[in-house]
């Protein structure tokens, strides 16, 4: 009877620890035989089919920490997600409360197989400005970025770490300047935006590394706006795993993957790419151009995958966005934030159907699903898939694309013509 | 006998009967089919009408299993309506947007319509219905993304609607076809019919009125303001004048075309590239010397307003060369000033332009302009004495030039600098650059030809190309010549007035960190005046006459309507720049010229007395 008890105990114990330790994901990126690279999951292949995630309600701005919104919006956002075929989404950081993080990450692993890539942006957009060549400000990033990887490291569902956004911009000084005395006495301006690099590459190292020391099981990724200052980066930043790319080149990419391979022979995730809704040109939405360029682009992205018959460093990509954010355009205007503004703030020639306008980038319209004042069940916003979640569906979810083939094959009806002239 | 006519009297009604019934047939069949395809047109309406469109299927489908059955010639028209319905109910779902029900629909309906029209196109003989079954296939292979298959069809369709169009003798069907293609936004398609079409009139010898026919497409789309498209069928009508027209007739109508695109300076340009296009199309195919003195100065006019100012200042160069004894010389003279000095950064190049005007028209309306413009230059580079000199002649006339003038020589006489925003000016167009900027500059003014008075509105956009979706905050400055509003400050757009006619120089600069980029436009004010006979010379039962002046000289004056309104004892109106009116009343009228260019631009009020 003892015994008995004792190894009912025994089994509890151990048993209630195998439920709350769960087995972490192994990640890895594998270079092939050829020289393409491939991620895998658990020893399995895997491919990026993500979303950047932030489903700001109508009438809120950035500052809003959506992981906290108790309608939970990833719960009716992960549905359709999962119909559409996703599987990752892209957070651009943990938020102020942690743990509602981890919450929504668990959430949208356990319920729907989503995973997340998880990222900080290494202080550029916080307040002081981000001062790279400071001492005490790298180590307050660095410390406040370990201890998030610290936090997360074990959380189910995180896929990898992304370090930056497109803080590479500043290094031409225009945007968030930053400097220390040395670059000050530089005399070209080239020398100056060189030397800004080289100082935030070598710090995104450290950081990796560090990351690596506690956390062995999650790559590491660059963030980087295009492929401005790469060359660079390759000296000074050789222990991430991965590049994460914002790119925004039209329909395709061009030599993108074939500059990164030149200029970083590092495997790339597009942490940002997709197009937006709007028509600037005709000031109206255009859903048709939106999918088209969705389409396109991520035919573009599956030719450079591994043992495609392009350069074969592509792992995917996360479109942004999943839905359309209202505050964009003016983020201190609260009265802008109700309205769903149709003004440009930048322009690329290459979304030709509406390039004529010249500033042609709506940034309030990126969304794959638009969002109404009208409430769901839920209390959040509607959510109305746009043409593009469809035509991505076809192409992503597997289950539906083997019922649409199915279908296919059923004969039609058809009716018997008689054979005769018109006249 | 008898016999012999009772017989013929029998074979006589046998005839009849054998005749007749044919007739019947023949005619009761002829009414059975127009009056079937009728009902069955305004029933199918009906149910589109109606968003039926699952039920006119149904309908249909009913329909012909019963038509089938009776072996009716009438099944292709319901076959055809079958793919019309299917069709269209796709265009529904995607014009609600009914994105669940699309694409749980399309590709079944897809492969019906494509299996229908492949039976059908292969069975019958090229007409109208064909046309049309075939350009449904072509539409489904394109929504099932089959580009292989898509191109077949459309090249097949291409075909079938020349030779149609060849055998009716109309563009009706051609134009549907046109129209289709455009809603499928097929722009290389579009490229492929009309150069398929544009063949074919040429190895047909086709007349003019068919080569006419392109031309009447074409404007069509312009009015719509699909410009693309009626680029496209432009082009290749241009390809065909030649061999259709003389070459001054070719030549109007290329310049008809070409100022059906290019900047007038009133409102945007409906595509100034193309307009250049046609310019270089008939310099390359008949001679910089075809060109008319018009034509070459709107040639050199639109690639200024363009933004393409190396371009323009060659057009311009031409123009002064060819044509030396126009009444516009001196404002082409002008432009070539202010083109050098703001967009190339060459200020000499830019002060023998203006000392052409001085030498040539010291009296010239734009002298004054010309010679505040070198003054300031010599200013600005510390050349005092030869500033003060052009700045004296200046300071001896009258208006607004003679008032900056007597500022400036203030500012020498007293050894002060020069005053901020023209120093800055200078500095930023003309001193050397040290590396190439990545800021995009664009600097439009709407219209760009204006009235004294008249609201103009600027805008700039600046864009740093290097930066991405994250664009830096810019500091805005406006310099020269800002009009009535004065310095707007830090904005990307603002409206003014100008209170005196003549070139006004703006520009427009955009900073950010050490970085600063400027951009600069020439806008022409001009003013309204009204001429007429003194008031002893007005008298009842009298033509007067009334005259329209604009000033300085205007190129664009075809493109503006005046309208007169004379008020008083009597209400008397009338159209265009000279005006004759003859009055039975005397007494006080009050007069107004209103001129437009769609919308009321400037209108000039005046008074005069009509005696007995």
């Amino acid at each position: 009877m003892k015994r008995r008890t004792i190894a009912i105990f025994l089994i509890l114990i151990f048993g209630f620890n195998f439920e709350l330790k769960a087995e972490t994901d192994k990640i890895v990126i594998k270079k092939l035989k050829n020289g393409h690279y491939q991620m895998l999951v658990n020893e399995k292949p895997y491919v990026v089919k993500g979303v950047c995630y932030a489903p700001i309600p109508i009438g809120k701005s950035h500052l809003t920490n959506f992981m906290c919104d108790p309608n939970k919006p990833w719960v009716v956002d992960g549905k359709i997600m999962q119909e559409m075929g996703i599987n990752t989404i892209r957070l651009y950081h943990a938020g102020d409360e942690p743990k509602f993080c981890k919450a929504m990450i668990e959430d949208l692993y356990k319920l729907y197989g989503i995973r997340t890539i998880l990222g900080h942006n290494l202080g550029f957009w916080d307040y002081p400005p981000p001062n790279y060549g400071d001492e005490e400000f790298i180590k307050e990033i660095t410390e406040e970025t370990l201890k998030m990887i610290e936090y997360f490291k074990d959380t189910q569902g995180i896929l990898f770490w992304n370090l930056g956004n497109e803080n590479n911009y500043s290094f031409d000084g225009r945007i968030n300047p930053w400097s220390t005395p040395e670059i000050d006495e530089l005399k070209s301006h080239r020398d100056k935006t060189n030397a800004r690099a080289k100082i935030y590459y070598s710090f995104v190292n450290e950081v990796a590394k560090k990351i690596k020391e506690i956390d062995p099981n999650h790559p590491v990724s660059l963030g980087n706006g295009e492929t401005v200052g790469l060359k660079i980066a390759a000296g000074n930043c050789p222990d991430v795993d991965l590049l994460g790319c914002i790119v925004y080149r039209g329909k395709v990419f061009g030599t993108f993957f074939k500059e990164v391979k030149r200029k970083f022979d590092k495997p790339v995730v597009l942490t940002e790419y997709g197009c937006d809704a709007y028509n600037a040109v005709k000031q109206k939405e255009d859903q048709r151009n939106q999918a088209k360029f969705l389409r396109s682009q991520w035919l573009d992205l599956e030719k450079n995958f591994a043992n495609g018959e392009g350069i074969g460093n592509c792992l995917g990509g996360a479109i942004f966005e999943w839905t359309d954010e209202w505050w964009k355009t003016s983020e201190s205007d609260r009265d802008s934030w109700l309205v769903h503004d149709i003004s440009a703030s930048w322009g690329m020639g290459a979304y030709d159907f509406d390039a004529k306008a010249g500033k042609n980038m709506n940034e309030e319209w990126f969304g794959l699903l638009a969002i109404s004042e009208e409430l769901d069940e839920s209390g959040n916003n509607k959510r109305i898939p746009r043409k593009a979640y469809y035509v991505l569906r076809a192409l992503w979810n597997d289950k539906v694309a083997r019922e649409k083939e199915t279908e296919k094959k059923k004969k039609p009806k058809g009716a018997k013509v008689i054979k005769k002239n018109t006249k | 006998m008898k016999w012999f006519n009772n017989l013929m009297f029998l074979i006589c009604i046998g005839m009849m009967f054998l005749y007749y019934p044919v007739q019947i047939n023949a005619a009761e069949t002829a009414s059975i089919d127009n009056s079937f395809r009728q009902e069955l047109n305004t029933k199918i309406n009906n149910f589109f009408q109606e968003k039926q469109f699952v039920e006119a299927i149904e309908y249909l489908e009913a329909l012909n299993a019963e038509k089938v059955a009776e072996e009716n010639a009438d099944s292709l028209y319901i076959e055809y309506y079958l793919m019309l319905t299917k069709t269209t109910y796709l265009d529904y779902l995607e014009s609600e947007e009914d994105w669940e029900n699309y694409y749980n629909s399309y590709q079944d309906l897809d492969i019906e319509i494509i299996e229908t029209a492949e039976y059908l196109v292969s069975e019958y003989s090229v007409s109208g219905v064909i046309v049309d079954v075939q350009s449904l296939a072509w539409k489904a292979y394109m929504r099932e993304e089959d580009k292989e298959a898509a191109d077949g069809a459309f090249d097949a369709l291409v075909d079938m609607v020349i030779a149609y169009t060849a055998e009716q003798g109309d563009i009706v069907k051609f134009k549907e076809l046109a129209d289709l293609v455009n809603s499928q936004a097929g722009y290389s398609q579009m490229n492929t019919l009309f150069a398929e079409y544009r063949d074919y009139l040429i190895e047909t010898e086709a007349d003019i009125s068919s080569v006419d026919s392109l031309s009447e497409v074409a404007r069509s789309y312009l009015e719509t303001e699909d410009i693309d498209t009626a680029i496209i069928i432009y082009e290749h009508y241009m390809e065909l004048l030649a061999e259709h027209y003389d070459t001054n007739e070719s030549l109007e109508k290329l310049s008809m075309i070409a100022d059906k695109f290019r900047h007038h300076g009133f409102s945007p340009a409906q595509d100034a590239d193309f307009a250049e296009t046609v310019y270089d199309y008939v310099q390359q195919k008949f001679g910089l010397e075809a060109l008319s003195d018009m034509d070459m100065l709107a040639r050199a006019y639109n690639l200024e307003l363009n933004g393409q100012y190396e371009r323009a200042f060659e057009e311009y160069k031409n123009f002064v060369k060819m044509f030396p004894d126009s009444q516009f010389i001196h404002e082409a003279y002008t432009r070539l000033g202010v083109i050098s000095f703001y967009c190339l950064s060459k200020p000499e190049q830019g002060i023998a332009f203006f000392q052409k005007v001085l030498e040539d028209a010291g009296n010239s309306f734009n002298a004054p302009f010309c010679m505040y413009e070198m003054a300031l230059f010599y200013q600005w580079n510390q050349e005092h004495d030869m500033a003060r000199e052009l700045y004296l002649q200046l300071s001896e006339g009258e208006g607004m030039f003679a008032d900056l003038a007597a500022q400036r020589l203030a500012e020498i006489d007293e050894g002060d600098q020069m005053q901020s925003d023209l120093t800055s000016l200078f500095d930023l167009v003309l001193k050397e650059k040290t590396e190439d900027s990545t800021i995009i500059m664009e600097l439009t003014a709407q219209p760009d030809r204006g009235i004294v008075g008249e609201e103009i509105i600027l805008t700039g956009v600046a864009q740093d190309f290097s930066a991405g979706t994250v664009q830096p905050s810019f500091s805005y400055e406006w310099l020269r010549d800002t009009g009535t509003s004065g310095d707007p400050g830090n904005v990307t757009e603002f409206k003014t007035t100008y209170d005196t006619p003549g070139p006004k120089i703006v520009c427009f600069s955009a900073e950010v960190a050490d970085s600063r980029a400027v951009i600069g436009k020439v806008i022409w004010i001009y003013e309204l005046a009204v001429s007429m006979p003194e008031t002893e010379e007005v008298k009842t039962g009298e033509s007067v006459d009334f005259k329209a002046q604009i000033s300085p000289p205007i190129t664009e004056e075809d493109y503006l309507k005046w309208a007169w309104t004379l008020s008083g004892p009597e209400e008397v109106s009338g159209e265009g720049k000279e005006f004759s009116a003859v009055f039975a009343e005397s007494g006080s009228y009050e007069g107004q010229l209103e001129i437009s260019n769609g919308e009321i631009k400037a209108v000039k009020k005046f008074t005069f007395q009509v005696t007995e």
